[in-house]
């Protein structure tokens, strides 16, 4: 059986996100609305399903973001079953 | 930008029918490679060269580097290559490459990854992070400088780690007037020094980097040059990536997903083999059994999964199962141990401290674990084993680890996850040392679930002796049987288990069908060698004693064995004094005419040239060679 | 150049606030020549630096995840995938992104050559800007209004990465920040930026 290479990519992806929650105490991941952070969320969705990834992500957010960006933040972390941080500016950190 | 080559992007497939296009894409192979070799001998510039030709560079990078190559390249106005590649501030102020930089390609055939690795001795730790994972190495040789210390290292570094392929591209073609003897002489010297080293075999590429000879498109400024571009071998070379499916099922768990109460699986990557739902399967270290129930993927379950796959496995029985367990096929489950042998390659400035405590990590597994001083470092330069008590940075060496507990394993040669391992200063947090493991000393005593595989380690262990070959070897009469007697019998009573294979036993029985041509010599010999070697896989200590007037066939038997157990014993006595004494009257004979291919007489005696032990017999009896030679042995043995 | 200094010290008071010790983020080799240099595992002082001259090696998959108290490392998952596998895996997968990516009409002005999206009322538009529909979408989400957006029909996922297969110029052009010197990358990551 030949692996293709997006297969092989996603393997490795998913065995570092493993290393990493299984050797850090308090893992986060970094969501940024793009298109990397989206095909990244995919992919720790992957790697600990059923389960949902065990760690939080988290958002630091310009308040400079396009609206559509926004209204897929919350979608991406509800459909993980995540929690999303956003972090505004440096006085205010809240939890959505 | 370049003109179009058709190796690279077609246009018009990309604009008719993308879905064709990225379809053959997903199916491209994928070849990892790194460039290699001493200071300056231009693999940034190759790499650069590379990405520009095959068009990954954009407009905009392209007008980025025109302007970096100008202000601080080192090619005047011209573009510098390596710029594209050398991406720290402080390489590209000294010009010199210190980290691997990670690039990407593709062509019609294949996908590329090329790890741009740098030469300075100081960086070798960054040559071998990119190394660790390349399926092949271009080495690059300056053709004015040819062979060098680094190239050397680097060579032996791509053999140690196990990368399968290898280019010699001898670069710099243009500064030797693209000179066939001069690429020729390079390739003979490295040719003789890779197979010191095990590179049996390479390609060797006369390039220009610079000048883009020999790289995407045959030259015609090599016009005696028949073999293929770099890129065309790149493109073309075999890659067997189903190879690491069909050797036997492990995974090193990486994590347990454990989301409800219900459900309790085993997340990792497949190291080797493939797994069905039913299989029969060990975890080991504990050595409970039971089989898969499923194989879960987000995707939905699977029936089967295969090496390089990343799965999360289900058991149908509730058994003890965690990180840093390695779950396996039941019948054929790998090994635990707690004291190696294994090729250390040390990385950092602090020396290694034999006896201090590091973390040592493996696959999944982290454990505590000790260095001993090394058995010998390896002179990098003639392969010379050198008494060493550390390893310095960038040592290389072979020495003893012991672990606190017991670790799952198996040897870097069968299996690279399960047997390479990395060593972490416990204060400094640095990773230190890349390791190779060879074997287990002596298996875990408080493990019994596994029936010991009865191998050439367990027979030779059983005897509590190391296995290896006296091979005498001299003219008729010279005394090797004498001698050989003496050595059996000295060795008997030091309770080692030995044989003597000698013409008494082999002429009348296995090769009674050969007679004393140079073919069925060469046969003699040949068999000879490989009973010995029979007999060593049982633990033996095996004495022949025969005239083997050929090197050529000694070298031969010599290759059977692995490396340190084959001892060659000449035993030196001038043809007059071996006639003189014609203990059989067989040198009569042969000068009456009525014995023909006569070794010494009418046949040749070819003397050893690397032979371990020379007896001279005219200055000691046999008692006092036989003492001679097992003091040799002894001494052999202690020293590793 | 204030937004971004703004991420990184945002993004270093975020990671100190909740005491993350590993962050994964989606940075990729194939970005930019720096990036190209990190490892997987990107060890971060106390203060958040990148030692880009003393990285730890990095060999097989063996990760060294150690460190000690207020030390940090961020996780590169993507590291060895191209811009060309992100798309097509989006598109195999299916996943969700953000409707920008793919062409539709939409108003925007243009401003020292570059197109701008005008996305609501928190955007000033300038003396005598007035904004005109066009087919437009964006190759990168920065930070808005600094990003600018391309002319492009590409309204599938496929024509996206048709459009990306066959452009001239690489993926962080329209990015205002990116347009800065050589290694500007490796000093931003250096003072923490991701
Ligand atoms: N004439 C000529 N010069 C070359 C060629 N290849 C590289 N050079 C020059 O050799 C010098 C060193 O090249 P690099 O590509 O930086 O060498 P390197 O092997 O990457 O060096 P390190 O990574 O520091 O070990 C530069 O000045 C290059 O322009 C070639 O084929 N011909
Ligand atoms: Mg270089």
């Amino acid at each position: 059986m030949n692996l293709t290479h997006l297969e092989r990519l996603e393997a490795e992806s998913i065995q570092i996100m493993r290393e990493v929650v299984a050797e850090s105490e308090n893992p986060v991941m970094l969501y940024s609305v793009g298109k990397d952070s989206a095909a990244m969320l995919h992919v720790a969705r992957k790697a600990f399903f059923p389960a949902p990834p065990p760690f939080p992500l988290l958002h630091v957010d310009t308040t400079w973001k396009f609206k559509d960006m926004y209204a897929l933040r919350e979608k991406a972390a509800k459909d993980a079953g995540m929690q999303m941080l956003v972090y505004k500016n440096p006085e205010a950190v809240d939890a959505h | 930008m370049t003109t179009q080559d058709p190796k690279f992007k077609t246009d018009a497939l990309i604009s008719e029918d993308i879905d064709a296009y990225l379809e053959t894409h997903q199916h491209k192979s994928m070849l990892r490679f790194i460039t290699c070799g001493s200071v300056d001998d231009g693999k940034s510039t190759l790499i650069g060269r590379l990405l520009y030709d095959s068009k990954m560079i954009f407009e905009d990078q392209l007008a980025t580097l025109e302007a970096d190559s100008k202000k601080i390249g080192t090619q005047g106005q011209n573009i510098d290559f390596a710029l594209l590649v050398d991406g720290l501030a402080a390489e590209r102020e000294q010009g010199i490459t210190i980290d691997v930089a990670y690039r990407f390609f593709a062509t019609e055939k294949r996908k590329f990854i090329v790890a741009d690795t740098p030469g300075h001795e100081q960086y070798t730790r960054n040559m071998i992070t990119g190394a660790s994972t390349a399926d092949l190495a271009v080495i690059l040789i300056d053709a004015r400088q040819g062979v060098l210390t680094q190239t050397r290292r680097h060579s032996y570094l791509v053999q140690l780690v196990g990368i399968e392929h290898v280019v010699l591209a001898v670069n710099k073609m243009d500064l030797v007037g693209y000179s066939e003897d001069t690429f020729k002489q390079i390739v003979a010297d490295y040719t003789e020094f890779a197979s010191s080293i095990g590179i049996d075999s390479f390609t060797a590429i006369p390039i220009s980097g610079l000048a883009g000879d020999n790289i995407t498109q045959v030259s015609k400024s090599t016009p005696w040059y028949e073999g293929p571009a770099l890129l065309d071998y790149l493109e073309n070379v075999d890659l067997v990536v189903t190879r690491d499916q069909e050797k036997s099922f492990r995974m090193a768990v990486q994590w347990v997903n454990r989301p409800n109460l219900d459900f309790r699986g085993f997340s990792g990557q497949i190291a080797t083999g493939s797994v069905k739902v039913g299989d029969t399967v060990r975890v080991i270290p504990s050595g409970k059994t039971s089989r898969i129930a499923r194989i879960v993927t987000m995707s939905g379950d699977l029936t089967e999964a295969v090496a390089g796959q990343s799965v999360t496995l289900t058991l149908t029985d509730e058994i003890d199962c965690s990180r840093g367990d390695v779950i396996a096929t039941a019948e054929d489950a790998p090994e635990v141990a707690d004291q190696f042998e294994a090729t250390i390659v040390w990385m950092d400035d602090e020396p290694l401290l034999p006896g201090r405590s590091y973390w040592l990590k493996i696959g999944t597994q982290m454990v505590s674990a000790h260095v001993q001083p090394p058995k010998y470092q390896v002179n990098v330069n003639n392969m010379a084993h050198l008494a060493a008590k550390t390893l310095e940075l960038n040592g290389i060496g072979v020495a003893e680890v012991a672990t606190d507990k017991p670790i799952v394993f198996e040897p870097y040669d069968v299996n690279r996850e399960m047997g390479g391992f990395i060593l972490i200063d416990k204060i400094t947090n640095a990773t230190i040392a890349a390791g190779m493991l060879h074997f287990s000393l002596r298996r875990s005593k408080n493990v019994h679930w596994q029936a010991i595989e009865v191998d050439r380690e367990a027979h030779s262990q059983l005897k509590n002796q190391k296995p290896l070959v006296l091979w005498f070897t001299g003219l008729s009469g010279s005394g090797k049987s004498t001698i050989a007697n003496e050595v059996e019998k000295l060795l008997y009573i030091m309770n080692r288990h030995t044989f003597l294979l000698d013409g008494d036993n082999v002429r009348h029985g296995l090769n009674r069908d050969l007679g004393f041509t140079d073919a069925d010599r060469v046969e003699n010999i040949r068999r000879i060698g490989e009973v010995a070697k029979l007999m060593t896989d049982a633990g033996l200590i095996v004495i022949t004693a025969f005239i083997s007037p050929f090197r050529a066939e000694r070298q031969m038997a010599r290759a059977m064995l692995p490396e340190g157990e084959f001892v060659e014993v000449f035993v030196d006595t001038p043809l007059d004094v071996a006639e003189q004494r014609d203990v059989k009257g067989l040198y009569k004979k042969a000068r009456a005419g009525e014995l023909n291919n006569f070794t010494g007489i009418d046949s040749p005696y070819e003397t050893p040239s690397n032979a371990e032990i020379r007896i001279n017999t005219t200055e000691m009896s046999a008692k006092e060679a036989a003492r001679y030679i097992v003091d040799w042995l002894f001494n052999l043995n202690d020293s590793d | 150049m204030h937004t971004d200094l703004w991420k990184t010290e945002g993004l270093k008071k975020a990671l100190d606030h909740y005491g993350f010790d590993v962050a994964l983020g989606g940075a990729r080799r194939d970005e930019e020549k720096s990036r190209a240099k990190e490892r997987v595992f990107s060890f971060r002082s106390a203060k958040h630096r990148w030692d880009a001259k003393n990285q730890r090696p990095e060999l097989w998959k063996l990760y060294n995840a150690q460190k000690t108290k207020g030390e940090s490392i961020r996780v590169f998952p993507l590291s060895n995938w191209t811009e060309l596998d992100i798309w097509q895996y989006i598109h195999l997968e299916s996943i969700e992104i953000v409707p920008l990516y793919l062409a539709a009409e939409r108003p925007t002005v243009e401003r020292d050559g570059m197109l701008i999206m005008v996305d609501d009322d928190r955007f000033p538009l300038q003396n005598g800007e007035i904004p005109v529909q066009r087919s437009i979408r964006f190759r990168t989400l920065g930070c808005y209004p600094l990003t600018g957006a391309v002319e492009s029909e590409a309204a599938t996922l496929t024509e996206v990465i048709q459009e990306m297969l066959l452009t001239t110029t690489s993926e962080r052009q329209g990015r205002a920040i990116d347009h800065d010197s050589a290694g500007s990358m490796e000093k931003k990551k250096q003072e923490g930026y991701f």
